[in-house]
């Protein structure tokens, strides 16, 4: 439950329009001393964490539906390579959350941007950018504290 | 498997630009069908110049292909999504060079099925974290591509002595 309660903590933190600082630098959750969430938004509202709460995990929290318990097929694409991955549809609320599964993301976590591709029904294909500015050491820092 | 039928493509695409006499063509809905003894080829063009095909060799090895309109790396596979209204999926798609065009091949399982939709999409990732994504009606996708195989059927019936 915890894990349900942080990310809709994170959701209704995050303004629906972040301010540019927040739009393109990764931040962490509750605070830098003992982070158990790395997150950054876009432009679109939509964010990309990686979750410590529990095991460590990636996930999107979206603006666009999805039904819960439903499979997306989709392609990670960073600037290094790009995988196939899995997005595990579970709604929280209003919030639409994408549990990422796939090969391990941290090597696409390379340059200035990550994208992932989803097949949608309204669109056919979505496709949601990430700056991956300060990345590394937000990722880095929830690695720790959830190894500690 | 890709590159097998790759090379057969390669050679039945060839064969293409010389006219045969005896081509059969036919339209379905937004899509164009062209045969003839050892090449068939079923395909569609979007606004964007893409096209989206079906095509098989004479010995009824069948393939999807599009063409995008951009170079891409000969011999290497790259994930895809394909996807349309009632679903998608991602799949692998080869990149042939032929001449000056370049042409991502693949198939899936559910792809036929998907033909019976309203509308395609393929989306490639490409540099800079960015997608490529191509739309294409499916407005007699599904006929075309059954009276392709059907002529690459009879193609390979006539070729192996059969009427």
């Amino acid at each position: 439950m915890f894990p349900m309660i942080a990310a809709m903590a994170i959701a209704a933190a995050a303004p629906s329009t972040p301010a540019p600082d927040q739009a393109s630098r990764w931040l962490l959750y509750p605070d830098a001393q003992r982070p158990l969430m790395a997150y950054v938004a876009n432009e679109g509202g939509d964010q990309l964490q990686l979750d410590c709460t529990q095991t460590c995990k990636y996930r999107l929290v979206l603006a666009i539906p999805c039904i819960g318990g439903t499979t997306m097929p989709g392609i990670a694409n960073g600037e290094a390579k790009d995988v196939p991955v899995s997005l595990t549809c579970r709604r929280d609320g209003k919030w639409m959350i994408l549990d990422i599964d796939g090969p391990d993301l941290g090597e696409l976590f390379v340059g200035d941007k990550i994208a992932f591709g989803m097949t949608s029904p309204d669109e056919l294909i979505s496709i949601k950018r990430f700056s991956l500015a300060g990345a590394k050491e937000a990722i880095a820092a929830v690695k720790a504290q959830a190894a500690h | 498997m890709f590159r097998t039928i790759a090379l057969m493509i390669m050679a039945v695409f060839a064969a293409s630009a010389v006219a045969a006499p005896s081509v059969q063509q036919r339209t379905f809905g937004e899509w164009h069908g062209d045969a003839q003894p050892g090449y068939q080829n079923a395909h569609a063009i979007n606004s964007a110049g893409s096209e989206f095909g079906f095509t098989c060799t004479e010995r009824s090895s069948c393939i999807y292909y599009v063409d995008l309109r951009r170079d891409c790396i000969k011999g290497r596979i790259y994930p895809a999504l394909i996807s349309t209204p009632a679903g998608g999926t991602t799949t692998e798609a080869f990149c042939l060079k032929l001449g000056d065009r370049s042409m991502f091949m693949f198939d899936h399982p559910q792809l036929y099925d998907f033909l019976g939709e309203s509308e395609f999409a393929f989306g490639l990732p490409i540099e800079d974290s960015q997608f490529n994504i191509q739309k294409f009606s499916l407005s007699g996708a599904k006929d075309a591509v059954a009276w392709v195989k059907d002529q690459a059927g009879r193609d390979a019936g006539s070729a192996h002595g059969g009427h």
